[in-house]
């Protein structure tokens, strides 16, 4: 079992040789992860309709998906505590706070506006990750025209499916 | 509270989940995506937790078996799998394109929902499912873009640690 985790670590964590294209595997992964995002979304949205509120089903969700994963990654942790500085875990932490700012705004906003308007508001958000993405991290990722008209497309088309 | 507080709490949102995937593409520099991963979750679920006690705080008390079984499946889709392969597409295709791609999981939910509860499929769903698949095919029709630079090397890492 450990021999199976610890390959798939290694396939997840980056170890991949460079025998793919890696924008390839970003993609790729990226596909997983809305398959993931949008299958794990059926689950919750029973959740919050029967069970109990969003703010306390984002809350459990989160502290069961930290377990969870630092049950099978652990010891990368471990290695990344002993060899990375300490300024590398100030974006880090700082992930973890804009996400839960994401999720609770997110829930907050959704009390107070139609879904018809709040879902396509927060549905813009790969709009903003270009436009920081420009600003701040140009040197690590390089935003094409191609790259935001797809964007803008899969925005407004996120539009629509959400109205729809 | 009126309506434009719920556009403005919205939009706080929208900048939250946008600046995501740029932090974790800068904390990849030294840091591996599993890594980001846990640490997301951990200051992430401590935040929700303070904010779930000062919002439901009944409902945080009185939480039932069958709705902790729910939320343990969504736990499973959506943070092993949808956070953690979200911040490795982030580190290989970089956090515009990844961002992008992933953008596309209401589809994915809507379409569940179409297979599994019978919801019905409208012209509107469509025409937002075919600019998706557009805009989808421009992100991917893109030239390849260099991954993010980062400054350590993992074999590097692992003598270090040895």
């Amino acid at each position: 079992m450990h021999k199976v985790i610890g390959k798939l670590s290694n396939v997840l964590t980056g170890r991949i040789s460079g025998k793919l294209d890696n924008s390839w595997i970003g993609i790729t992964a990226a596909i997983i992860s809305a398959l993931g995002y949008g299958s794990g979304a059926i689950a919750s949205k029973h959740v919050v309709t029967n069970h109990t509120g969003p703010v306390t089903a984002t809350a459990f969700s989160l502290l069961f998906g930290g377990i969870l994963v630092f049950g099978l990654f652990y010891r990368d942790l471990k290695v990344d505590f002993k060899c990375s500085p300490t300024k590398a875990w100030i974006p880090v932490i700082f992930t973890g706070i804009s996400a839960s700012i994401g999720v609770t705004f997110w829930f907050l906003s959704m009390v107070r506006l139609p879904l018809v308007v709040s879902a396509p508001l927060v549905g813009a958000y790969p709009l903003v990750s270009i436009i920081l993405a420009w600003i701040f991290i140009r040197k690590l990722d390089m935003v094409s025209w191609k790259t935001i008209c797809g964007a803008v497309l899969v925005v407004i088309g996120i539009t629509f499916v959400s109205i729809g | 509270m009126s309506y434009l507080d719920g556009v403005i709490l919205a939009i706080i949102s929208t900048v939250g989940f946008g600046a995501t995937a740029v932090l974790a593409q800068s904390g990849m520099q030294h840091v591996k995506p599993a890594s980001i991963t846990i640490i997301s979750l951990v200051v992430g679920s401590i935040i929700v937790f303070i904010v779930a006690f000062i919002l439901e705080m009944d409902e945080l008390t009185s939480i039932s078996i069958i709705a902790l079984l729910f939320i343990l499946l969504n736990a499973v889709l959506s943070y092993p799998i949808g956070r953690l392969f979200n911040f490795i597409g982030v580190k290989y295709a970089g956090a515009s394109r990844a961002s992008s791609v992933i953008g596309i999981a209401p589809l994915i939910t809507t379409g569940l929902a179409v297979w599994l509860t019978d919801e019905k499929l409208t012209f509107t769903i469509l025409i937002g499912t075919i600019l998706i698949l557009i805009g989808i095919t421009l992100i991917l029709s893109d030239r390849p873009i260099r991954t993010t630079i980062n400054n350590f090397n993992d074999d590097n890492q692992r003598n270090i640690v040895d």
